[in-house]
């Protein structure tokens, strides 16, 4: 994300619409366990200890805090363990993941099911990138949703919402 | 092909085997490059070695009317950093590739705002056009 970044997130002004950027964020809403990178979690605060519905929030971190976390929230420091904490807390429901770090060590783990992209008309220029820190082999995707926002008056605020599918490479043997 | 020029940089313009002199309909090709080879550019192709600014102004006097085709990274890179380039046609295909050049990289600090066109959706691919917005 690069100088005001959070430029990328204006399709959120529209999260309480009808239209596509409401039915993403009602998703986003209903998934029933969270996982955040460490930066993204202290960048949004700490979610005040509930990111929604005291759904329990994992957070992936090289260093655990001294102080305990607040509300919903518990640290964690193997991207294994977190996936699989997260799975068994969401019980039948989807996992949200915040931020690009986690985003990228639960690839490369072989953990992520799904990517939801909200693609917004700008070039950055400079910042952190969403894909970096990739393993040198291709990941294969499927495109199984996209929603664009034709009703957006403004050219540059159209969000186009894409969903992927993470081809898994072969069976996963645990060791 | 309803282009009427072709600006291509000199690494996609060899990897595509100089398409022989002829990248469609005989259209001019106008290959950016820092340093022309010794021998003469085949067929409709030409080198362009004094820069991006007059590697468009040529291509855009021989296109006329028509739109110009624009290859390779590198080269589409040079032309949004000069305020050069019109739109952006992207082909999205579902797949991380991990490593290799990138699309957008070496771009200025400021923000290139864009506008989102049209979205055409293909088998297993994904065509975006935008038209970049000018500065100022």
């Amino acid at each position: 994300m690069g100088i005001d970044g959070f430029r990328l997130f204006n399709w959120l002004d529209r999260r309480n619409d009808p239209g596509p950027s409401g039915q993403v964020f009602n998703e986003v809403n209903s998934t029933r366990a969270v996982i955040s990178g460490r930066r993204t979690y202290e960048l949004a605060d700490r979610w005040q200890g509930d990111h929604h519905d005291g759904v329990p929030v994992f957070v992936l971190t090289h260093d655990v805090p001294d102080d305990p976390p607040p509300g919903s929230i518990r640290y964690v420091t193997d991207v294994g363990d977190c996936a699989s904490q997260a799975r068994a807390a969401a019980g039948d429901g989807d996992v949200m993941v915040h931020g690009a770090g986690a985003a990228q060590a639960l690839l490369q783990a072989g953990q992520l099911d799904e990517l939801e992209l909200h693609v917004v008309p700008v070039l950055l220029g400079q910042g952190r990138r969403l894909f970096d820190n990739l393993p040198a082999e291709h990941i294969e995707l499927d495109l199984i949703r996209q929603l664009t926002t034709p009703d957006v008056e403004e050219l540059t605020q159209r969000v186009t919402h894409l969903r992927y599918r993470v081809r898994r490479s072969g069976t996963l043997v645990s060791a | 092909m309803s282009t009427g020029a072709v600006i291509v940089g000199r690494r996609t313009f060899e990897h595509a085997g100089r398409w022989d002199g002829d990248h469609h309909d005989g259209v001019p090709i106008f290959v950016l490059t820092h340093a022309a080879p010794e021998e003469p550019a085949p067929g409709s192709a030409r080198y362009v070695t004094d820069g991006i600014e007059s590697c468009v102004a040529q291509a855009k006097a021989a296109a006329g009317d028509r739109d110009i085709l624009l290859h390779g990274a590198a080269t589409a890179q040079a032309c949004l950093r000069a305020g050069l380039l019109d739109e952006i046609e992207l082909h999205l295909m579902p797949v991380l590739l991990g490593q290799g050049r990138r699309l957008f990289e070496d771009l200025p600090p400021d923000h290139i705002e864009l506008e989102l066109l049209r979205a055409l959706d293909g088998p297993g691919v994904l065509h975006l056009r935008y038209r970049v917005r000018s500065a100022g």
